[in-house]
């Protein structure tokens, strides 16, 4: 069990802004509202833009879900190296390459 | 009977919907990808050790699962602007076509076109005027000077065969460009998955995450999506009386695709339409077993739709069984049926057609190809 060395004042910034992002991408997509009739592929144009707003609201939420746990590390003098590797020790798999 | 000239649709509704698209949503969308590159580089100068390089895999993970995620938004916008301008420029050619017929003695009535009514005959004297026709109210009809019955029965054969021609027309670009970006829900299997390793045995992302499945917008999409249903019922049953209405419109239109492709379509069409209102596409945690299941039905040749299937495997066999056997892709039904759409159009299109199409927009290109320079320059 070791400390985390860490400039804090800095990181706490810079996932402050990261986090700024995210909710700029939340806030636009809470100001969704439509009603165009898309004649013959109504539907299909409903489930393309389904699509994208699920993925745009996905990624903000997976942003701001690391900067949570990030914070943790930053803002928890306590928590530990061990601590923290537990919360971000599932992206070594060849998937994510 | 006759020619129908309404096509349903709001081009200036759509149009909006691109422009929220691209650039409203897509800008933030791609600012935040951005963002999260910068966030795992600047980490170097502040934070050191093996917490740190886990925090950079996880950052450098998300920021690919987020890559694609812009450009689909842009390309989805573009695809929405061509197809209003489709529709605008389709109803301004199918309001030439009733303004030509009412002047060439057909009778249009609201939108549509009559088909035409052979002359009276008459039996007189040679040299002598045939008899004065009069109405209901003792009116005196307009007798159609000679030929005039054929002129307007040539032209109501010709438009009848141009409705149906653009129809036809209309719907392989559908399948060409629409319903292509309905396969292409499964770029997102990356974010997908650093989402779902994101709250695997992380009980500090995932409270805060659980907290955010109801998304402040899915009420009104949910709103829209009902009546995206509704209209598209209403519309498929137009298509059909518009067909049966004159069977040049039929003939015309079903020329511009092979019965493989329309199979393709109709399956699609009803994948489509079995999803409920308000169906997650892309999931949270886990796939939707509800709508998975489906897809293994069609794996295993229990559903109409497995001729569809076939046709799909010849050229997109790899993505349709990767959806279906990891169930991975939530909505794989609607994602296999629309990748043998796909696969029937490309197949029927022109190789080189899809060469040139990278460089200049959609929308303006198929402004070029109709001749509508106004709506490039303005």
């Amino acid at each position: 069990m070791s400390g985390i060395e860490m400039d804090r004042d800095s990181m706490r910034w810079v996932l402050k802004k990261t986090e700024e992002h995210a909710d700029d991408v939340s806030s636009i997509l809470s100001g969704f509202s439509s009603t165009a009739d898309g004649g013959i592929a109504s539907d299909k144009i409903a489930f393309i833009v389904r699509a994208a707003l699920e993925a745009a609201q996905l990624s903000a939420d997976s942003v701001q879900g690391l900067c949570d746990v990030a914070s943790l590390a930053v803002d928890d003098q306590t928590a530990t190296e061990s601590d923290i590797l537990e919360s971000l020790n599932n992206f070594a798999g060849k998937e994510f390459d | 009977m006759g020619i129908d000239l309404t096509i349903p649709g709001d081009p200036a509704a759509i149009r909006s919907l691109a422009e929220w698209l691209d650039p409203k949503l897509n800008n933030p969308v791609n600012d935040l990808h951005q963002r999260v590159k910068t966030t795992s580089f600047m980490s170097w100068d502040y934070w050191r050790g093996e917490t740190a390089t886990a925090f950079r895999e996880t950052t450098d993970a998300i920021a690919k699962g987020i890559d694609p995620v812009d450009s689909y938004i842009a390309d989805a916008a573009e695809v929405f602007r061509a197809y209003s301008e489709r529709l605008r420029r389709g109803k301004e050619k199918f309001a030439e076509y009733g303004e030509s017929a009412k002047n060439t003695w057909l009778t249009v009535v609201g939108p549509i076109i009559a088909p035409p009514i052979a002359p009276q005959q008459f039996f007189t004297k040679p040299g002598s005027p045939p008899p004065i026709q009069r109405g209901p109210n003792g009116e005196c009809i307009v007798q159609r000077p000679p030929g005039a019955y054929e002129e307007s029965l040539e032209l109501y054969k010709k438009i009848a065969n141009d409705v149906g021609t653009w129809w036809g027309d209309l719907e392989n670009w559908v399948d060409e460009h629409i319903v292509l970006l309905m396969t292409r829900v499964e770029e997102f299997q990356k974010l997908t998955n650093a989402f779902a390793a994101l709250q695997k045995g992380n009980y500090v992302a995932l409270s805060f995450l659980l907290n955010r499945t109801a998304a402040q917008w899915e009420g009104n999409l949910t709103f829209f999506e009902g009546e995206a249903k509704k209209t598209q019922g209403l519309y498929e049953s137009h298509n059909q009386r518009l067909r049966s209405g004159d069977p040049r419109i039929r003939s015309a239109a079903e020329k511009m695709s092979k019965p493989e492709l329309r199979a393709a379509r109709h399956a699609l069409a009803s994948e489509v339409g079995k999803l409920k209102v308000g169906t997650k596409i892309i999931p949270l945690v886990g796939p939707a077993i509800d709508v998975v299941s489906g897809g293994v039905e069609i794996a295993n040749g229990g559903s109409p739709s497995t001729v569809v299937v076939g046709v799909a495997s010849g050229v997109g066999g790899g993505v349709v069984a990767g959806a279906v056997i990891t169930g991975t892709v939530v909505a794989a039904p609607v994602v296999v049926t629309a990748v043998a759409v796909t696969a029937a159009s490309v197949a029927a299109a022109e190789g080189s057609r899809w060469l040139w199409e990278h460089g200049v927009s959609l929308d303006v290109r198929e402004a070029i190809d109709s001749g509508d320079f106004g709506y490039i320059i303005r």
